[in-house]
Protein backbone atom coordinates (compact mmCIF):
# COMPACT_ATOMS: atom_id res chain seq x y z
CA UNK A 1 0.00 0.00 0.00
CA UNK A 2 0.79 3.54 -0.45
CA UNK A 3 0.69 4.91 2.82
CA UNK A 4 1.06 3.63 6.35
CA UNK A 5 -1.57 5.59 7.61
CA UNK A 6 -4.14 4.92 5.36
CA UNK A 7 -3.46 1.03 5.77
CA UNK A 8 -4.74 0.93 9.33
CA UNK A 9 -8.03 2.97 7.74
CA UNK A 10 -9.71 0.32 5.27
CA UNK A 11 -11.92 3.12 4.15
CA UNK A 12 -8.79 5.34 2.79
CA UNK A 13 -7.71 2.00 1.25
CA UNK A 14 -10.82 1.65 -0.61
CA UNK A 15 -10.93 5.67 -1.17
CA UNK A 16 -7.02 5.25 -2.72
CA UNK A 17 -8.22 1.79 -4.42
CA UNK A 18 -10.81 3.48 -6.01
CA UNK A 19 -9.39 6.74 -7.44
CA UNK A 20 -6.18 4.50 -8.73
CA UNK A 21 -8.72 2.83 -10.86
CA UNK A 22 -10.90 5.35 -11.99
CA UNK A 23 -7.86 7.68 -13.02
CA UNK A 24 -6.08 4.99 -14.80
CA UNK A 25 -9.50 4.55 -16.44
CA UNK A 26 -9.59 8.12 -17.34
CA UNK A 27 -6.31 8.45 -18.91
CA UNK A 28 -6.69 5.39 -21.08
CA UNK A 29 -9.90 6.99 -22.38
CA UNK A 30 -8.62 9.91 -24.00
CA UNK A 31 -10.04 11.21 -27.12
CA UNK A 32 -8.50 10.74 -30.50
CA UNK A 33 -7.64 14.40 -31.09
CA UNK A 34 -6.03 14.87 -27.47
CA UNK A 35 -3.98 11.60 -28.08
CA UNK A 36 -3.18 12.82 -31.78
CA UNK A 37 -1.72 15.83 -30.25
CA UNK A 38 0.45 14.00 -27.43
CA UNK A 39 2.02 11.89 -30.29
CA UNK A 40 2.80 14.78 -31.83
CA UNK A 41 4.40 16.08 -28.79
CA UNK A 42 6.14 13.05 -28.58
CA UNK A 43 7.60 13.02 -31.87
CA UNK A 44 9.25 16.47 -31.06
CA UNK A 45 10.80 15.40 -28.59
CA UNK A 46 12.48 12.45 -29.70
CA UNK A 47 13.40 14.41 -32.61
CA UNK A 48 14.76 17.02 -30.79
CA UNK A 49 16.69 14.28 -28.67
CA UNK A 50 18.23 13.47 -31.84
CA UNK A 51 19.00 16.25 -32.91
CA UNK A 52 21.29 17.09 -30.06
CA UNK A 53 22.82 13.87 -29.57
CA UNK A 54 24.01 14.11 -33.14
CA UNK A 55 24.31 17.84 -33.34
CA UNK A 56 28.05 18.02 -31.91
CA UNK A 57 29.84 16.23 -34.63
CA UNK A 58 28.57 18.96 -37.05
CA UNK A 59 28.16 21.97 -34.50
CA UNK A 60 31.53 24.77 -34.30
CA UNK A 61 32.19 24.54 -30.40
CA UNK A 62 31.46 27.59 -28.79
CA UNK A 63 35.19 27.92 -27.68
CA UNK A 64 36.06 28.58 -31.43
CA UNK A 65 33.59 31.09 -31.65
CA UNK A 66 35.84 34.59 -30.64
CA UNK A 67 38.10 33.13 -32.95
CA UNK A 68 36.07 32.65 -36.00
CA UNK A 69 34.97 36.49 -35.55
CA UNK A 70 38.33 37.87 -35.21
CA UNK A 71 39.37 35.32 -38.24
CA UNK A 72 36.46 37.02 -39.82
CA UNK A 73 37.25 41.02 -38.87
CA UNK A 74 40.83 40.43 -40.67
CA UNK A 75 39.51 38.90 -43.66
CA UNK A 76 37.39 41.98 -43.83
CA UNK A 77 39.80 44.29 -42.96
CA UNK A 78 41.66 42.97 -46.17
CA UNK A 79 39.43 42.47 -48.61
CA UNK A 80 38.75 46.25 -48.01
CA UNK A 81 42.20 47.18 -47.99
CA UNK A 82 42.58 45.31 -51.43
CA UNK A 83 39.45 46.71 -52.94
CA UNK A 84 40.96 50.17 -52.54
CA UNK A 85 42.28 52.11 -55.42
CA UNK A 86 45.78 51.51 -56.01
CA UNK A 87 46.70 55.66 -56.80
CA UNK A 88 44.53 58.28 -57.69
CA UNK A 89 45.78 60.62 -60.64
CA UNK A 90 45.38 63.99 -58.36
CA UNK A 91 47.62 62.58 -55.36
CA UNK A 92 50.16 61.73 -57.88
CA UNK A 93 50.35 65.02 -59.06
CA UNK A 94 50.35 65.88 -55.32
CA UNK A 95 53.41 63.96 -54.66
CA UNK A 96 55.25 65.45 -57.90
CA UNK A 97 58.56 66.33 -57.18
CA UNK A 98 59.93 70.69 -57.19
CA UNK A 99 62.42 69.24 -60.03
CA UNK A 100 59.56 68.28 -62.07
CA UNK A 101 57.79 71.73 -61.69
CA UNK A 102 61.73 73.32 -62.27
CA UNK A 103 61.61 71.32 -65.87
CA UNK A 104 58.54 72.87 -66.79
CA UNK A 105 59.07 76.43 -65.93
CA UNK A 106 62.48 76.31 -67.59
CA UNK A 107 61.57 75.23 -70.63
CA UNK A 108 59.94 77.24 -73.61
CA UNK A 109 56.51 76.42 -73.33
CA UNK A 110 54.82 79.09 -71.85
CA UNK A 111 52.40 78.25 -68.46
CA UNK A 112 49.34 78.50 -70.58
CA UNK A 113 49.83 75.71 -72.49
CA UNK A 114 50.07 73.92 -69.17
CA UNK A 115 46.88 75.72 -67.87
CA UNK A 116 44.93 75.28 -70.98
CA UNK A 117 43.90 72.01 -70.66
CA UNK A 118 43.34 69.99 -67.20
CA UNK A 119 43.11 66.67 -68.94
CA UNK A 120 46.93 67.15 -69.98
CA UNK A 121 48.17 66.90 -66.58
CA UNK A 122 46.22 63.46 -65.71
CA UNK A 123 47.52 62.47 -69.68
CA UNK A 124 51.59 63.61 -69.03
CA UNK A 125 50.80 62.05 -65.33
CA UNK A 126 49.79 58.55 -66.72
CA UNK A 127 52.26 58.82 -70.10
CA UNK A 128 55.47 57.40 -68.39
CA UNK A 129 53.87 54.81 -66.08
CA UNK A 130 52.09 53.37 -69.70
CA UNK A 131 55.50 53.76 -71.53
CA UNK A 132 57.15 51.91 -69.03
CA UNK A 133 54.90 49.09 -69.26
CA UNK B 1 12.62 12.64 -38.63
CA UNK B 2 10.29 10.18 -36.25
CA UNK B 3 10.99 7.21 -38.91
CA UNK B 4 14.93 7.32 -37.73
CA UNK B 5 14.04 6.20 -34.38
CA UNK B 6 11.25 3.43 -35.44
CA UNK B 7 13.04 1.90 -38.66
CA UNK B 8 16.18 -0.48 -38.27
CA UNK B 9 19.49 1.26 -39.25
CA UNK B 10 20.31 -1.09 -42.26
CA UNK B 11 16.67 -0.20 -43.73
CA UNK B 12 17.90 3.55 -43.26
CA UNK B 13 21.19 3.05 -44.92
CA UNK B 14 19.80 1.40 -47.84
CA UNK B 15 17.04 4.29 -48.16
CA UNK B 16 19.77 7.34 -47.66
CA UNK B 17 22.62 5.73 -49.54
CA UNK B 18 26.40 5.61 -48.70
CA UNK B 19 27.29 9.17 -48.64
CA UNK B 20 24.35 10.46 -46.13
CA UNK B 21 25.43 10.69 -42.92
CA UNK B 22 23.05 9.02 -40.13
CA UNK B 23 22.80 9.53 -36.67
CA UNK B 24 24.89 7.14 -34.38
CA UNK B 25 23.57 3.87 -33.45
CA UNK B 26 23.89 4.91 -29.49
CA UNK B 27 22.06 7.91 -30.43
CA UNK B 28 19.14 6.36 -32.09
CA UNK B 29 18.85 3.90 -29.47
CA UNK B 30 18.61 6.60 -26.54
CA UNK B 31 15.49 8.20 -29.13
CA UNK B 32 13.59 4.90 -29.55
CA UNK B 33 13.73 4.26 -25.35
CA UNK B 34 13.14 7.89 -25.68
CA UNK B 35 10.04 7.44 -27.13
CA UNK B 36 9.11 4.36 -25.36
CA UNK B 37 9.15 6.34 -21.67
CA UNK B 38 6.87 9.41 -23.47
CA UNK B 39 4.24 6.94 -24.60
CA UNK B 40 4.06 5.33 -21.33
CA UNK B 41 4.04 8.28 -19.15
CA UNK B 42 1.63 10.74 -22.09
CA UNK B 43 -1.65 10.00 -21.28
CA UNK B 44 -1.48 10.21 -17.14
CA UNK B 45 0.97 13.72 -17.72
CA UNK B 46 -1.92 14.80 -19.27
CA UNK B 47 -4.54 14.09 -16.85
CA UNK B 48 -2.11 15.18 -13.94
CA UNK B 49 -1.69 18.49 -15.94
CA UNK B 50 -5.49 18.74 -16.42
CA UNK B 51 -6.31 18.43 -13.30
CA UNK B 52 -4.08 20.43 -11.92
CA UNK B 53 -4.74 23.17 -14.20
CA UNK B 54 -8.39 22.57 -15.30
CA UNK B 55 -8.12 23.49 -18.81
CA UNK B 56 -6.99 20.41 -21.90
CA UNK B 57 -5.58 22.92 -24.16
CA UNK B 58 -2.99 24.37 -21.39
CA UNK B 59 -2.31 20.86 -20.38
CA UNK B 60 -1.32 19.85 -23.56
CA UNK B 61 0.90 22.63 -24.50
CA UNK B 62 2.81 21.96 -20.82
CA UNK B 63 3.01 18.09 -21.44
CA UNK B 64 4.57 19.00 -24.92
CA UNK B 65 6.77 21.55 -23.43
CA UNK B 66 7.72 18.88 -20.18
CA UNK B 67 8.92 16.43 -22.74
CA UNK B 68 11.15 18.90 -25.01
CA UNK B 69 12.54 19.79 -21.65
CA UNK B 70 13.81 16.41 -20.67
CA UNK B 71 14.59 15.34 -24.33
CA UNK B 72 16.88 18.86 -24.72
CA UNK B 73 18.47 18.61 -21.49
CA UNK B 74 18.47 14.78 -19.62
CA UNK B 75 18.01 12.63 -22.68
CA UNK B 76 21.60 11.77 -22.16
CA UNK B 77 21.01 10.64 -18.60
CA UNK B 78 20.02 7.15 -17.56
CA UNK B 79 16.65 6.25 -18.27
CA UNK B 80 16.20 5.30 -14.97
CA UNK B 81 15.98 8.84 -13.79
CA UNK B 82 13.61 9.98 -16.64
CA UNK B 83 10.82 9.51 -14.96
CA UNK B 84 10.88 11.78 -11.64
CA UNK B 85 13.20 14.35 -14.23
CA UNK B 86 10.06 14.37 -16.27
CA UNK B 87 7.26 14.69 -13.13
CA UNK B 88 9.46 17.33 -11.85
CA UNK B 89 9.45 19.03 -14.97
CA UNK B 90 6.00 18.64 -15.13
CA UNK B 91 5.53 20.20 -12.38
CA UNK B 92 7.43 22.99 -12.20
CA UNK B 93 5.85 24.22 -15.61
CA UNK B 94 2.47 23.38 -14.19
CA UNK B 95 3.07 25.67 -11.80
CA UNK B 96 4.58 28.58 -13.38
CA UNK B 97 1.11 28.45 -15.81
CA UNK B 98 -0.82 28.55 -12.41
CA UNK B 99 1.00 31.53 -11.61
CA UNK B 100 1.11 32.83 -14.74
CA UNK B 101 -2.61 32.63 -14.60
CA UNK B 102 -3.58 33.90 -11.39
CA UNK B 103 -1.44 37.39 -12.46
CA UNK B 104 -3.45 37.76 -15.13
CA UNK B 105 -6.84 37.18 -13.19
CA UNK B 106 -5.94 40.03 -10.98
CA UNK B 107 -5.24 42.21 -13.58
CA UNK B 108 -8.72 41.55 -15.59
CA UNK B 109 -10.42 41.55 -11.85
CA UNK B 110 -8.25 45.18 -11.16
CA UNK B 111 -9.04 46.15 -14.93
CA UNK B 112 -12.99 45.18 -14.99
CA UNK B 113 -13.52 46.48 -11.09
CA UNK B 114 -13.75 42.62 -9.81
CA UNK B 115 -15.74 40.50 -11.96
CA UNK B 116 -13.97 36.85 -12.02
CA UNK B 117 -12.33 35.24 -15.16
CA UNK B 118 -15.38 32.53 -15.64
CA UNK B 119 -12.24 30.02 -16.75
CA UNK B 120 -11.72 29.05 -12.98
CA UNK B 121 -14.84 28.29 -11.55
CA UNK B 122 -15.16 24.74 -10.91
CA UNK B 123 -17.29 22.62 -13.59
CA UNK B 124 -20.40 20.71 -12.43
CA UNK B 125 -19.49 17.37 -12.24
CA UNK B 126 -22.73 16.17 -12.85
CA UNK B 127 -23.39 18.35 -16.34
CA UNK B 128 -19.74 17.27 -16.59
CA UNK B 129 -20.47 13.05 -16.23
CA UNK B 130 -23.81 13.27 -18.60
CA UNK B 131 -21.75 15.18 -21.40
CA UNK B 132 -19.10 12.81 -21.70
CA UNK B 133 -21.01 9.65 -21.31
CA UNK B 134 -24.63 9.23 -22.03
CA UNK B 135 -24.81 5.67 -21.38
CA UNK B 136 -26.31 4.04 -18.57
CA UNK B 137 -24.97 1.90 -15.59
CA UNK B 138 -21.91 0.95 -14.14
CA UNK B 139 -20.51 3.32 -17.09
CA UNK B 140 -22.15 6.26 -15.92
CA UNK B 141 -21.82 5.49 -11.98
CA UNK B 142 -18.10 5.34 -13.38
CA UNK B 143 -18.30 8.39 -14.86
CA UNK B 144 -20.20 10.46 -11.91
CA UNK B 145 -17.79 8.95 -9.54
CA UNK B 146 -14.75 10.48 -11.79
CA UNK B 147 -16.36 13.68 -12.22
CA UNK B 148 -16.96 14.02 -8.27
CA UNK B 149 -12.97 12.80 -7.76
CA UNK B 150 -12.02 15.43 -10.30
CA UNK B 151 -13.99 18.11 -8.33
CA UNK B 152 -12.65 17.39 -5.59
CA UNK B 153 -9.06 16.91 -6.56
CA UNK B 154 -9.18 20.71 -7.76
CA UNK B 155 -9.89 21.70 -4.78
CA UNK B 156 -7.00 20.56 -2.61
CA UNK B 157 -4.21 22.77 -1.89
CA UNK B 158 -1.48 22.42 -4.82
CA UNK B 159 0.94 20.38 -3.02
CA UNK B 160 -1.63 17.46 -1.65
CA UNK B 161 -2.86 17.72 -5.15
CA UNK B 162 0.46 16.58 -6.36
CA UNK B 163 1.47 13.58 -4.23
CA UNK B 164 -2.03 12.58 -4.56
CA UNK B 165 -1.77 12.22 -8.30
CA UNK B 166 1.97 11.54 -8.42
CA UNK B 167 1.52 8.54 -6.18
CA UNK B 168 -2.16 6.93 -7.45
CA UNK B 169 -1.78 8.05 -10.92
CA UNK B 170 2.05 7.54 -12.16
CA UNK B 171 2.39 5.13 -9.71
CA UNK B 172 5.09 7.04 -8.23
CA UNK B 173 6.32 5.94 -4.70
CA UNK B 174 7.67 7.76 -1.86
CA UNK B 175 11.07 8.74 -3.10
CA UNK B 176 10.08 9.02 -6.73
CA UNK B 177 7.36 11.50 -5.74
CA UNK B 178 9.79 13.33 -3.45
CA UNK B 179 12.00 13.89 -6.47
CA UNK B 180 9.26 15.10 -9.17
CA UNK B 181 8.04 17.32 -5.58
CA UNK B 182 11.46 18.26 -5.05
CA UNK B 183 11.24 18.14 -0.81
CA UNK B 184 11.48 14.98 1.61
CA UNK B 185 9.52 11.84 1.57
CA UNK B 186 8.31 12.79 4.67
CA UNK B 187 6.83 15.95 3.18
CA UNK B 188 5.13 13.96 0.61
CA UNK B 189 3.75 11.55 3.32
CA UNK B 190 2.36 14.05 5.21
CA UNK B 191 0.81 15.95 2.10
CA UNK B 192 -0.56 12.66 0.98
CA UNK B 193 -2.43 11.72 3.97
CA UNK B 194 -4.09 15.28 4.33
CA UNK B 195 -4.76 14.61 0.51
CA UNK B 196 -6.56 11.57 1.27
CA UNK B 197 -8.64 12.87 4.64
CA UNK B 198 -9.73 16.04 2.89
CA UNK B 199 -11.01 13.63 -0.50
CA UNK B 200 -12.45 11.41 2.06
CA UNK B 201 -14.15 14.95 3.43
CA UNK B 202 -15.35 16.03 0.16
CA UNK B 203 -16.45 12.90 -1.29
CA UNK B 204 -18.40 11.85 1.49
CA UNK B 205 -18.62 7.93 3.21
CA UNK B 206 -20.57 6.38 0.10
CA UNK B 207 -18.26 8.01 -2.58
CA UNK B 208 -18.42 6.04 -5.08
Amino acid sequence: MNNDSSDKDPALSRLEERSRELLSASAASLSGRVQSRLTAARFAATAEAEQRAGAPRFRIPGAWLPTGALAAAALLAVAVWIAQPSGNSNAAFADASPVEDAEMLASNDGPELYAEDPDFYEWAGAEPAAGAG
Amino acid sequence: MHCSATLPRQELMSLAGPDLALPREDVLDTARELDRFLKDVERRAFRIAEISLRNPEDALDVVQEAMIQLARRYADRPSEEWRPLFHRILQNRIHDWQRRRRTRGRVIAWWTGGVRDEDDETPDPIENAAANDPSPGKILEDDQAMAALETALKRLPARQQQAFLLRNLEGLDVAGTAAAMGCSEGSVKTHYFRALQALRAQLGEHWP
